[in-house]
């Protein structure tokens, strides 16, 4: 059977010259071809009935509906999107696409492992049974009693049922230190807190704005809910809609989202949120400003006035951005006269918490032209009427590590306001100054590689007694693990996904195993019931479920009590349609019978939340939206008046400009994911030859940048900040703006599949991390670099 | 001969290159749908499998003037009269179009690997197989039995999906009807999209969506002055997207 195609070809092409017009040989070619190919080590799947199982996505929080194909129901051979889902409206993300790349990768981990060696060698990672593997945790657990804050909990997931499981945990037990990944929502958590009272996070009436001005968010390129972005983005577009909605990109690079927007504003990196507050002093100064609003909802706007009439003049925010004094003004403008207009915060994917100032300067912008809780503005994403659990049982040792301080120091003396420190504990952890016998659980996250500053995160891990990993892959920080407690993929398991970020309406999702699980893994939810009930005492009574889905029905039962919601059964839905506060009729008559449709469509959506009334809307001091946010004031945060204000205020990049001369930008994109799974194979193909070419990835300059450091298209170089360096090569490209270097993040991976390990280098290694000093808050987009052909 | 000027089906897709976020989601629904293999490196472009190639074009001017878009191109399955030129040109009829829906077909196990299509494509639409394909152990098992898997030495191309019409079809005579509602046969690329850019449908139905955006004044087609008549359109509103189309891609 081992005939070569090409010899094949060349024997019978002596042939064809004198016999080119009789049609034998080209019908002896084609026979023999059928023949030939047959080869038996092609694989043939396997046939059988095929079916369609509805379930959402979990590869972000995006939380798509998703309908999975199945051969004879165990082989899932295909993802959609599910067109009844209201927030994808039946498209997909290329992750999602390309979801059975993770349920069948290579990378999955298929039982317990327990490190029996040294810490990173996968060689000794010893199979062990579930048994075991919760016995070793539970004894550990147990000789921990009189320490417990040393249970520290890293989760990925910031909402939904079993993030709230591990919380819960870390409560009963005793210990305050529960942490989820650094995000925008952060900084938005703190700034909605200052100003308005309430820590809630942001939702946007994007569907129904007219204007969106976008501050450095990537919105078509995965910032909040991708694929919701990207269907708003499709409608904004519409063909036959007249009064299409306009976009504005606020950015430094030329990124697909600026190119796409009806206008790009190309601004100096980091400076989004000066932008912001030469349009808030335009429209101030011009009366362009919502004046009723103002004038009755607001606390502090003459402060405000003030500080933008000093700092913030069309001349002085083009000074900070470069982007023209005219442009500015024509911008605010623009801003205040469509109606309704939108700002949206967060850099990138929003996934660096940044300065709670430039939340605040964004969100005063949403304030001055009213789209403060309006229709297609800015507002709250509504909360879900879940049924609480009860309360946590507390005994002492519980009691005193609730009241203990936290290992980052959130909510002490030196950040009175913020509820985690990220970066605090990455840093107090690496140098050895936490508690000593920390037990580290990581739990739908891979810190060691997404973490901007990955090294310092890794040093942390080395001070820690034990790891434990919930993940269902061998990535970087499951490598580092102790003991890994296998979770079953999104595909495999039950569990919730709750309204996705940004929306402006509330949206129950439904995961539910598609096929059986394909090893032994367990849900962590599970694991945690198990483990408490081990544990005894008051720490089992705070978890009284018989397992993980008697706890998440008791939850949903809260969706069965109120009178407005339906199960999105027909494809077409448009919740923002219908209008915030409209109550829809149930399309179920009982509990169980919404669970039955949830597990039969995936997804839950009410619009009876109302925007906010002005008379409870803002839960401050002064029961208004306060520019001068006196609870900062409050908690002992001193300083001067501005302070309290929305401003600018700059955390100046690392490194001295000589050493490096240039500026390093992380970039996001649709094509490589940043989330706790590696790209998959289908997705790493895609990217262009300038962007991976081999196992090198490319960073963007402009060609007038490179002519100066004497590159050329494809140089090999190293970029050198003060954490370290990474050798790369050069695409060069208009789209980046002259003396920025602007580099992917989500590559450089040394764990997972051979598919994707060792392409590129790891963003994360470069960046330098610098905190806000009364919040802690994190920021990493600018770094100075050094730039030098190797 | 050519069947392209009568009345009846003509299979035909609109891409809005202005909707399109450039996400590739219709590329990698594309290589799910189809079984199309996949490399550790796949960066040789001209070696690697795509059946929806997306291109990255920009308006050539400078910072900050500089703009970019993706252009999403599967197979145009050109209605050329008589013959698209890699049919014309296969010496083992592998590759012909079905006159009844426009759809041009490539078999690969009657295909001799001559690759003499691959030069006759202008659009670069076309796929040779330089190795046998080859799926990590588990991932054989996400294959779907819906499409066959090719082999090394043959070429391959999206199809529009074809078997989707089949099962289309199935249903529909099951339920006892000989034509098919809008809708019902539509390709993966063209349901993934989040951003809804694709549209696709007949043509030659006036009260097609996809007939009337082909009309649009924003539509074109890619190097139309070479008479291949594709049957996939673009729109844009942007002159220097629509300009580039007629550049060799
Ligand atoms: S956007 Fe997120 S939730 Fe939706 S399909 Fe993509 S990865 Fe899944
Ligand atoms: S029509 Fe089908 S085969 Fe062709 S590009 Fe789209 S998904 Fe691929
Ligand atoms: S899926 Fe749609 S938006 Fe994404 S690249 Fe393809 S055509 Fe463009």
């Amino acid at each position: 059977m081992k005939l070569d195609r090409r010899a094949f070809v060349k024997l019978i092409a002596g042939g064809v010259g004198g016999t080119l017009l009789s049609p034998l040989p080209w019908k002896l070619a084609d026979d023999t071809a059928i023949w030939t190919q047959n080869w038996f080590w092609r694989p043939s799947p396997e046939r059988g009935g095929a079916s369609t199982v509805n379930t959402v996505c979990q590869l972000c929080p995006g939380g798509c509906g998703i309908s999975v194909r199945l051969i004879n129901d165990r082989n899932a051979v295909n993802i959609d999107g599910n067109p009844t889902h209201p927030v994808n409206q039946g498209g997909i993300c290329p992750l999602g696409a390309a979801g059975l790349q993770f349920l069948y990768g290579p990378s999955r981990i298929e039982t317990p492992l327990q490190q029996t060696g040294k810490r990173g060698d996968l060689k000794t990672f010893k199979p062990i049974s579930w048994d075991e593997a919760l016995q070793i945790l539970a004894s550990q657990l147990q000789k921990m009693r009189q320490q417990t804050t040393g249970l520290v909990c890293v989760s990925g997931k910031s909402e939904g049922t079993v993030p709230e499981l591990f919380s819960r945990f870390l409560q009963a037990y005793g210990s305050p230190n529960y942490l989820t990944m650094p995000a925008a929502a952060d900084a938005q958590a703190l700034g909605s807190l200052v100003s308005q009272g309430t820590s809630s996070p942001i939702g946007y009436d994007l569907e129904n704005a007219k204007m969106v001005m976008s501050f450095g968010c990537s919105y078509i390129e995965g910032w909040t809910a991708p694929s919701r972005m990207m269907a708003a983005f499709g409608g904004w577009r519409s063909q036959t809609n007249r009064s299409r909605t306009r976009t504005v990109q606020v950015e430094a690079r030329g990124s697909l989202s600026a190119s796409k927007a009806d206008e790009w504003v190309a601004v100096v990196p980091g400076t989004e949120a000066a932008l912001a507050l030469g349009l808030a002093q335009v429209i101030v100064s011009e009366g362009l400003y919502d004046r009723s609003f103002i004038g009755q909802h607001t606390h502090g706007f003459e402060e405000f006035r003030s500080l933008l009439r000093r700092d913030y003049t069309p001349e002085k925010v083009a000074g900070i951005t470069q982007v023209d004094k005219s442009k500015i003004v024509a911008l605010a403008r623009d801003f205040a006269r469509t109606k309704p207009a939108v700002a949206l915060h967060g850099l990138g994917q929003g996934r660096m918490p940044g300065s709670v100032y430039d939340f605040l300067a964004v969100q005063s912008l949403n304030a001055l032209v009213g789209s403060l809780h309006q229709a297609g503005g800015m507002s709250r994403k509504p909360q879900l009427p879940l049924a609480p659990w009860p309360e946590v049982v507390l005994d002492a040792t519980s009691l005193r590590g609730k009241s203990a301080p936290r290992v980052d120091g959130a909510g002490g003396s030196q950040f009175p306001l913020s509820t985690q420190v990220f970066y605090n504990f990455v840093n107090k952890a690496k140098e050895g100054r936490v508690q000593p016998g920390v037990m580290l659980w990581v739990y739908e996250a891979n810190p060691v590689h997404n973490l901007a500053d990955a090294q310092s995160f890794t040093a942390a891990l080395e001070k820690m007694e034990t790891v434990v990993s919930f993940s269902s892959f061998m990535d970087e920080t499951t490598q580092l693990a102790d003991l890994v407690l296998p979770g079953p993929t999104y595909l495999e398991r039950l569990e919730d996904v709750p309204t996705p970020p940004g929306l402006q309406y509330r949206v129950f999702g439904l995961s539910n195993p598609v096929l059986n699980p394909r090893f032994e893994t367990r849900h962590p939810g599970d694991v945690l019931i198990q483990l408490a009930k081990s544990l005894g005492g008051s720490v089992a009574a705070s978890f009284p479920w018989s397992d993980y889905e008697a706890a998440l029905r008791e939850r949903v039962k809260g969706l069965a009590n109120v009178p407005s919601g339906r199960v999105a059964d027909e494809p077409g839905i448009e919740p923002w349609n219908v209008g915030l506060g409209q109550n829809l009729e149930p399309n179920y008559g009982s509990f169980d019978e919404l669970w039955e449709k949830l597990t039969e469509y995936g997804c839950w959506f009410d619009t009876s939340e109302p925007m906010p009334s002005w008379d409870s809307a803002f839960k401050t001091p002064t029961g208004k939206f306060e520019f001068f946010c006196q609870k900062m004031r409050q908690v002992g945060i001193e300083g001067s008046i501005v302070t309290y204000l929305p401003h600018y205020a700059p955390v100046e990049p690392a490194g001295d400009t000589n050493t490096y001369p240039l500026v390093l930008v992380p970039y996001e994109s649709m094509a490589i994911t940043n989330g706790p799974v590696a790209n998959p194979p289908f997705m790493t193909k895609l990217l262009f030859d300038f962007q991976l070419k081999g196992n090198d990835s490319f960073v963007e300059i402009n060609p007038e940048t490179a002519g100066r450091a004497g590159l050329r298209e494809g140089d090999r170089v190293e970029l050198q900040t003060e954490r370290g360096t990474v050798k790369v090569r050069v695409h060069l490209t208009q789209a980046a703006r002259p003396g920025v270097v602007f580099i992917p993040t989500g590559l450089g991976h040394t764990a997972f599949d051979s598919f994707i390990k060792g392409k590129g280098v790891n963003a994360n290694e470069i960046l330098v991390v610098r905190q806000e000093q009364i919040t802690g808050l994190a920021t990493w987009w600018d770094t100075r670099v050094k730039i030098s052909k190797i | 001969m050519s069947g392209n000027k009568a009345n009846g089906i003509r299979y035909g897709m609109v891409i809005d290159v202005d909707k399109c976020t450039g996400c590739m989601a219709c590329s990698v629904a594309c290589q799910q749908e189809n079984n199309v293999s996949f490399r550790e490196d796949e960066t040789n472009k001209l070696r690697s499998i795509t059946w929806l190639e997306v291109y990255s074009l920009d308006n050539g001017k400078s910072y900050p003037e500089h703009r970019q878009a993706y252009l999403p191109r599967p197979c145009l399955h050109c209605d050329t009269p008589p013959y698209p030129p890699c049919t014309f040109v296969c010496p083992v009829n592998a590759t012909q179009r079905d006159e009844e829906t426009g759809l041009v077909n490539h078999i690969p196990v009657r295909c001799i690997g001559c690759r003499y299509c691959i030069s006759a494509c202008s659009y670069h639409a076309r796929y040779f197989n330089w190795w046998d394909p080859k799926w990590p152990k588990p991932m054989e098992e996400m294959l779907t039995p819906d499409v066959s898997t090719r082999m090394r030495g043959v070429v391959e191309k999206c199809t529009m999906c074809v078997h989707r019409l089949q099962l289309a079809k199935e249903k529909a005579f099951i339920e006892g009807r000989r034509e098919l509602h809008e809708g019902e046969y539509v390709p993966a690329c063209v349901e993934a999209c989040p951003a809804k850019a694709m549209t696709f449908g007949n043509l030659f139905d006036s009260h097609s969506e996809v007939a009337k955006l082909a009309k649009s004044p924003h539509a074109f087609r890619l190097l139309e002055r070479l008479g291949t008549e594709p049957k996939v359109y673009y729109l844009s509103t942007q002159d220097w997207i629509r300009k580039l189309s007629d550049n060799v891609i």
